[in-house]
This record gives C-alpha cells, structure tokens and sequence, in this order.
C-alpha cells in the first residue's frame, strides 16, 4: 500500500515538474505593429532590426523571467486605424504578454488609447508628441527626447557666438510643431530675433521659397524641424541659391551618416540635434553598436538606438516587478529612473520623458562630433560656417 | 525662371501619361511607378558604379521600353474596351505590385544622385545647373516624340490608332502592335523623366502617387490627348507652384496648385475628350 | 429565386449584427473596420455606380465629416453621435457647391478633379493649423466601449443597404442609370441630369461624412493623412468595383471580401500584401470587370435585387394588355 502511494506521489510530481516546466518554457510573447509599408517605413526598418536584435540578445541571456521571448511584429502601413486594429488583435487574439510601441506619433497617439483601454503597460520608444502624455494616460511611457528640448543647445549657441537674428521653419508634422515654438521662445529669451518662415507640407522637395526669404530676411541662423530628406535637400539648394548661413541647425536630418553620405562635402559644419550617437560614453552603447553592425551590415542611428533603450527600460522594469502583471509594470515603469544605451529614461507621472536632452551635433572634418552640452562635447563648435564661394 | 525649367521636367512626366490617353482610353495608374522604378534603377547604377545618370538612362530607357511593351500586352491590352474604372483598378494593381517590388528591392529608404550640384549666375538670379539640363533634355524628347508622331510611318499609325481604332483597323494596322508601342514609349519618356528626376530630388519606392498627381494635373490642364496642351498646362502648373510657394506659403502651394487646376477644368469649354492633334 | 444566398445574406447580416455581444475585442475592431469600408463602398456606390459619374475623391466627405465631428468634440464638447451626424449634415453641405462645380465635367476629369478636391481638402486641413492643429492633429477624449461605435457604423450600413435597394427600384434610380449609359440621350428625354446627379452626390455625401466622424471618435485621434487617407478612398472603390457597382449586392460582397482579404493579406504576408493585393486586384479585373456580385447573380447564386420595378412594369404592360413573353420579364442589366 505505502509502495502504491509513494510510487502515485512519484508519478504526479514528475507530471507537475513536466507541466511546469512546459509553462515556463512557455515563451513570452512581444507584440507591436511597425510600419514596414507606407510613409514611415525608413525610420521603422530600423525600429524593427532593433526590436529583433534585443530579442535576440535577451534569449542569449536566458530570456525574461526565465522564459525565451517571442517577437510578433505586424504591419500597420504607416496608418493609424491599422495601428488600433492590429494591436486589438495582438491583444486579445495572440495574447501577447507584452506591448511596445509603434513608429511614429500619429500611430503611437491611436494605438496608446487601446493599450490604455485594456489596462496593458506600452514603452513607446519612438513617439515624440506631447500630446500623447497630456490625455491622463497612465499605460504609454516615453523614451524618446521629447521635442521641446531638441535645439535649445543650438539657440544657445547661437547666443553664445554673438548671432542676433535667427529664421525657423519645419515641417509640418508633430515634432516641429513642438520643437520650432520651444526654441523660437527660447531665442527671445536669449534676446535674439526671431523670423517664422511658417511650416511647410510634409513631402515637401522643393525649398527656393523657404530658402529665399531667410536670404531676404537677413537670418544668419537657419533653424529647421525637418527630416533628413528634407535636411539634404535644403542644403543642396542653399548652396544653388547661394545662401550662406553661419549656423545650420537642422533636426534630425543632420545627425543621420546618411546626411553626410548624401551631400559628401557640403555637409560640413551642418549642425543638428542628436537623439544619440555611436560614440556617446553610456552604458554598453559601444557593444550595442558592434552587435547592430554584425547582424544589420549598418551602423545603428537613433531610431534603432532609443528603440533598444526602450527594451531595456522594458526589462529592467520587468525584473523590478518581477512578473508579468501589468499594474507591477506600470509602476515599475513610473517609478524607474536608469540609463540606458539612449540616456537616461526617467518619465513623469503622466509616463511623459523629462530625463532625457537632446545633444547637438556638427560635422566637422568629415565627422559628426558631438557640440553641445558643453562636458558631452567632443569637440567645439565652429561658428560660422564659412560662405559657399570659400570652401574649396 | 525656376517654373519654366520645372516645368520641362512635368512635360516629360505627363507626356507619356498624355499618349496612353489618347492612343488607349486609358488612365495608367501605374505611371508614377514607371518614373520611380527608372529612378531607383539610375540610383543604384551610380552608387555602384559611379555611372553617370546621362550614361545609365541609354540602358535604363531601352529596358523600361521593354518593359513597357510587355506590359500593355499582358495587362492593359485585355482592359481596352472596358468602362473607364475597369483599366483604372487594372493600372492601380499594377502599381501595387511594382511598390512593392520596389520595397523589396531598393527598401523604403530614398536614392539620390548627387551630381551636377551647383548653379548658373545670370545676374542677380541662380539658376540650378541641374534644371537646365532637365529642361534641354525634356525639351530634345518632346520635340522628338512630336516630330516621330507628325512624320513617320509607325507614328502615322499610332495617331491613327487614336483617332479611330477599328478604321485603323480596316486599313490595315495592327492596332495591338500599335497600342503597344505607343504604350512602351509613354514607358521610355517616364523611365528618361524618372533618370532625370533622382537628380534633382531624392527618390524612394513610395513617392510614386505624388509624381502621377503632378502628371494628372498636367495633362488635365492642357487637355488628354494633347500634347501642346500639356506644354502649357506643365507651365502653368509649374509656375503656379513657384508662384504660391514663394508668396503665399509653402503649406498651401500644393493646394493653390490643386486650385488651379480646378478652375482651370472647370473653364473649359470645347470637349474635353477630344484627341489631340499632336 | 432560389432562398439559399438570400439566406446566407441574412445570416451574414445578421451575425454582424450581434458581433459586438459574442465577439472578442479584436473581432469588434476588426468588424468596425469591415462594415465601416462596405458602407463606403455602398456611399460610394450610390453616385458612381449609378450616374457613372466615377469620383475618386469620395474621401474629401469623409475627412470634411471626420474634422467636423473631431472639432466639436473636442471644443465644444458635443456628443459623439450628434457630432458624426453633424459631420454628415456638414459634408452634405459642401457637396452643394462642390458637385454643382465638379458635375460638369465629364469622365476621367471629373474623377481626376474629385481626386483634387480631397488633396485640395487634406492641404487645407494641414494648413489651418489654428483650426486643426495641422500635421500634429486632434486628440479626442479615448473612447472607453467601441460597441457603441460600431452600432453606430452598422445602423449606417443597414440603412444605406436599404437605401440602395430603394434606388434600385425607383424610377429615380432608373433615371440615373440612363444618365449613366447616355447622358446627352437622356437629357433629350426630358430627364433633368443636373439635378438628379447632384442629388446622388449629396445624398453619398451625407452617409460618407458620418462615417467619417465615426472613424474619428473610434481612433480618438485625427490627423489630415487619417481623415483624407487615399487608401480608404480606394479600399472603397476597390469594394465597390469588385463587388459590382450599380448593384445592391455589390458592395456588400465586395466590401465584406476586400475587408476580410485585406486584412488576412497583411497578417500573413507582411512583406508582400501590397503587391499580393495588386495582383489580386488585376486577376478580378481581368477575369469579372463587372464585379463579382454580378457574375453570381447571373448563375442565379444570388437573387435579383430589381424585382420590384419588375413587377411594376409587369402590372403597367398588362394593364396595356401588352404580350408578356419570356424577354419581357428577363432580367434588367
């Protein structure tokens, strides 16, 4: 009898160790919808390579909670009503155990509200827009450098050198609309003069109007929100039009090895703000950039950089939380104050990023040395930039 | 001044769209995705190679004529004679599959070739040595399409075709042979407008649908079917856009371009469906 | 008329119906967006597919709608039905002037400059930034059960269903169709074209701006590429084409088919939907150019949907004592 029982208590651990051990080799499920179509498909490619890198990576180190991690990716087209329903269906088809955000802030601003709805923490590492954290949100937490704090650097340059007349332009899209007001109003501040050449379509090729009037105007310091095509294009032009800046101080266009690929030696002495960089000194940022350039064949720029610092933030609320419970996370996430391969994440309450500036970049000698803040510096900013009738 | 050299390049753009038209009755959808694929072929050929876009686009047209030819055989011929939107969903399929193919094969990031930067000084006025090159080449490929229609044999046929097709018919031409040539040139003048265009401005595989609203414009303006038309409806589209960027604002140049063109169409009085002369 | 299909379109119908009581989160959302594009494409239906008069630019009514019902929520506070109505009511409005201007022109010009209309209409709403927050977009408070929303999108698919089946059957419709086949004949019939197109356009117009406002307060977001995206115009058109326009099955078989197709598309095939969709898109032109619900009704796999004015002119011709042969009650194509 005692035989038969002990024998009945061998057989049920062993199915329960069986059974455990199948639930916790279980993988961990990591949805998201990128845009792999549509207008937005560059800056998710690397998003994406990103995502998949970190995964990679966390498996090497024996995974989440000890448990393997999938990566489920749909594509929303650049759209964000496809955005709302492919999340729907990771959600409450796939199940996924985690979320992370899209590409973009029109998409990110649709798909937060689902997250929201059914209580599901999301690190949206590429969305910039205020907005999106001024709804009473408490599920969407921000990595990226938010908007506002993307060219004070350079208006503070500006005013350091002793150039009294700034023009600004952008896009006409989220983040300029944050960024441009930010440091036109810084610039009064400073006492600077101010020229609002208005915001242009986004699609934009062709910039002679924008160009001619900060000619006309007298600016000597040429502000832009933009992207990089249009970054490309409005130096291209300013050269044929014969406009000679002493400060260039593009958006995230500049900061792109794509920029100076593109415009060879016309890209000297171009300033922009910078998310990020290969060489800044945070913690693993240099293994980072090595695995990226391994597996990806390219140097990693910022879209992949804050998307991977946003896994990190990821997992390090995860093991502070210690399980997969979304209210843990969220307060994980809250509360979390790290740096990351990107800097430093450190978010309000609303989830809204206040930790982290943007660096301000410049070509210089056919490299991109970092500018501004004045102890990140790797070099000192050349001011101004010589005509184009005397580079050589 | 940079309106008229613009406007050189919207002739090209349009002039195929414009001979499809008129030969066919049919609206390609697919246009602004033959410019873009010559676009992204030129791109690579100069990133690769270093060719020069000028040297590329003797083999980028020849093949894109190809291409063209064997398109209209497989995919347009069979929509002929079918009601105006049948042809217009064909076109637009087709421009499905060649974004994608360009996503695939170039991925989304955009191509430039950045050649022949720098500009002309006449006077006080800059004059971008790349538009100048553009119009002078667009103008050459007008001219000579006009003179090929006016005066050869197989352009004789091809305007024929467009007149009255089963009168062609029973005169002896091959109206299909016709049609597709007529289809796979329309090709050749986007693919020389899209070598030209990655020049100027950085291409990607999606910007397709932007090129084609451009072209429309154009050739709505100056009449389908009708070349000189669309001289004068790219140059006043053209400079229209110069126009409003510079004085009104860059947001709504787009629009008042749109506008234009809008009141334009609705101004005009003769039959718009008439096939042109040229 | 054999009651299988007529019954699988009930059950069909119906089982969009109580979707939001058995249905999981995603197939809600997913329905939303399946009866949201079928009754656009019966919108769209509605004036293209009757008049012939083929507008790409149908999408300039659902933004107008869109923007409408995203400002009065957002500054003034309105409900969200009575906003989308408004939307509708607002759009309505605009194809007034916008149809007494466009219906003049004939063909691809009419489509190339509805085409311009929405671009015209999506610059504008990018460009008013005072008003519409331009490129950044309006933020509309979240939207908590999306059950409401997608009754909301289903009433309007019922009743433009029936809508369309009404037109089938009036001499309203039957005059459209005739502008349709030959306008300046039938203009020298009496019939007063300009009217009645314009009616057809506005009457799309009402529907394809409460839908508009719908979309908005369902994604409690609205940007300018949302509202007048160019997809959502085609993804309409494409219902509609597939289907079979001028039809009432038409839309419901191609909208419902190029929902459900789309969506499996992008799931699976992530890399390649686009042009898996292109070359779909071309087969069903090559092989059915005038849609798949008309083909299906020719197998008799679907019932008739004109049997009404049949039988109306059946009573008229016997009343005339006129011979009723096998050509008098063939089917009117």
């Amino acid at each position: 009898m005692k035989r038969a029982v002990v024998a009945a208590l061998l057989v049920v651990s062993i199915v329960c160790g069986l059974w455990g051990a199948a639930a916790a080799q279980k993988p961990v499920l990591v949805g998201a919808s990128l845009s792999l179509s549509g207008k937005y498909a560059k800056g998710a490619e690397f998003q994406n390579q990103a995502y998949q890198l970190w995964v990679e990576q966390v498996n090497a180190r024996g995974g989440l909670l000890g448990r393997p991690v999938e990566l489920r990716i749909y594509d929303d087209r650049s759209d964000p009503a496809t955005g709302v329903r492919l999340y729907e269906k990771l959600i409450s088809e796939d199940r996924v155990d985690l979320l992370v955000g899209p590409y973009s802030s029109a998409v990110t601003a649709a798909v937060s509200t689902v997250a929201e709805k059914h209580r599901l923490a999301m690190v949206a590492p590429m969305a910039a827009a205020n907005e999106i954290w001024q709804r009473g949100y408490r599920y969407v937490f921000q990595v990226i450098t938010p908007a506002s704090l993307y060219f004070i650097g350079g208006v503070e340059l500006a005013a350091g050198a002793g150039l009294k007349h700034v023009a600004v332009t952008g896009e006409d899209s989220d983040y300029p609309r944050d960024a441009i007001p930010a440091a036109a109003r810084r610039a009064t501040e400073l006492g600077l003069q101010v020229t609002d050449l208005g915001y242009y379509p986004k699609g934009t090729k062709d910039f002679s109007s924008i160009i001619t009037r900060a000619k006309t105007a007298g600016a000597l310091v040429l502000v832009c929100g933009c992207y990089e095509p249009d970054a490309i294009q409005l130096i291209r032009q300013a050269k044929e039009l014969d406009y000679s800046a002493k400060m260039y101080v593009f958006g995230v266009g500049p900061a792109l090895p794509e920029f100076a690929k593109a415009l060879g030696k016309d890209a000297e002495f171009v300033m922009g703000s910078d998310h990020w960089d290969p060489r800044v000194k945070t913690p693993g940022n240099a293994e980072f950039v090595a695995a990226f350039q391994r597996k990806f064949g390219r140097e990693p720029n910022y879209h992949a950089a804050g998307s991977y610092g946003g896994m990190q933030v990821l997992e390090a609320a995860l093991k502070q939380a210690g399980s997969l419970d979304q209210d843990k996370i969220r307060q994980a996430l809250v509360r979390l104050d790290i740096a990351t391969i990107f800097g430093r994440y450190k978010v309000t309450d609303a989830g809204a990023q206040t930790g982290k500036s943007a660096f301000i970049i410049q070509w210089q000698g056919r490299k991109k040395e970092i500018v501004w803040p004045p102890d990140a510096a790797s070099a000192r900013a050349v001011i101004p930039a010589p005509a184009w009738a005397d580079r050589r | 001044m940079n309106g008229v050299l613009l406007a050189g390049l919207y002739v090209l753009m349009a002039v195929g769209l414009n001979l499809v038209f008129g030969v066919m009755r049919v609206i390609n959808f697919a246009h602004g995705e033959l410019i873009v694929l010559a676009s992204l072929m030129t791109a690579s050929a100069f990133t690769a190679y270093g060719t020069s876009p000028l040297l590329s686009l003797l083999v980028v047209v020849p093949v894109m004529f190809l291409l063209g030819y064997g398109i209209e055989r497989l995919v347009i011929e069979p929509v002929v004679d079918t009601p105006q939107m049948v042809s217009l969903l064909t076109t637009f399929g087709l421009s499905l599959v060649l974004i994608n193919g360009g996503l695939l094969l170039w991925g989304a990031e955009e191509r430039a070739v950045p050649v022949l930067t720098g500009a002309f000084r006449i006077g006080t006025l800059a004059v971008p040595r790349v538009r100048v090159l553009t119009f002078g080449i667009a103008a050459a490929a007008t001219l000579a399409l006009y003179a090929f229609l006016r005066l050869s044999d197989w352009g004789r046929a091809v305007r024929a075709t467009a007149q009255a097709p089963t009168m062609a018919q029973t005169c002896g031409i091959d109206v299909r042979r016709v049609r597709g040539l007529a289809f796979a040139l329309a090709t050749a003048l986007a693919a020389l407008a899209g070598s030209l265009l990655v020049i100027m401005i950085p291409v990607d595989p999606q910007v397709g649908g932007l090129l084609i609203l451009k072209a429309f414009a154009v050739v709505v303006l100056g009449g389908l079917g009708n070349l000189l038309g669309a001289l004068l409806g790219a140059l006043v589209l053209a400079n229209a856009e110069v126009f409003a960027a510079y004085y009104v604002s860059p947001v709504l140049s787009e629009a008042v371009a749109f506008l234009v063109l809008l009141g334009l169409l609705l101004l005009r009085r003769h039959d718009p469906l008439a096939v042109g002369t040229a | 008329m054999s009651v299988a299909p007529l019954l699988a379109a009930l059950v069909v119908v119906g089982g969009l119906g109580v979707l939001p009581l058995v249905g999981s989160a995603y197939a809600l959302s997913l329905g939303y967006s399946v009866v949201t594009f079928t009754a656009l494409a019966y919108s769209w239906n509605l004036v293209s597919g009757y008049t012939g008069y083929v507008s790409l630019g149908h999408v300039a009514f659902f933004g107008v709608g869109g923007y409408t019902t995203a400002l009065l929520v957002t500054k003034a506070q309105w409900h969200w039905l009575l906003a989308a109505v408004a939307g509708g009511l607002v759009a309505a409005l605009v194809a007034v002037p916008a149809g007494a201007a466009m219906l003049r022109l004939r063909g691809p010009y009419f489509a190339i400059g509805m085409l311009g209309l929405a671009r015209v209409l999506e610059r504008l709403a990018l460009g008013w930034d005072s008003l519409t927050h331009g490129g950044r977009g309006l933020y509309l408070p979240p939207i908590i059960d999306t059950r409401g929303v997608y009754l909301a999108a289903f009433a309007v698919l019922l009743l433009l269903i029936a809508g369309t089946f009404w037109l089938e059957n009036s001499s309203f419709g039957l005059r459209l169709l005739a502008i349709r086949e030959d306008e300046t004949g039938a203009e020298s019939l009496g019939i007063p074209t300009a009217r009645l197109k314009l009616m057809a356009f506005v009457f799309s117009a009402l529907p394809t701006g409460i839908l508009g406002g719908i979309w908005a307060w369902h994604l409690s977001y609205l940007d300018p590429g949302t509202a007048f995206g160019i997809n959502i115009e085609l993804t309409a058109i494409v219902g509609a084409i597939l289907g079979g326009a001028g039809t009432v099955w038409g839309p419901l078989v191609g909208g419902l088919g190029i929902s459900l197709v789309g969506e499996a598309l992008w799931a699976r095939f992530p890399r390649v939907h686009l042009g898996l969709f292109g070359v779909i898109l071309v087969v069903t032109m090559l092989g059915l150019p005038r849609g798949l619900a008309t083909a299906l009704m020719r197998l008799r796999a679907l019932p008739p949907t004109r049997f009404l004015i049949r039988r109306a002119v059946r009573q008229e011709w016997r009343a005339q004592g006129l011979p009723l042969g096998r050509a008098a009650t063939a089917p009117i194509d």
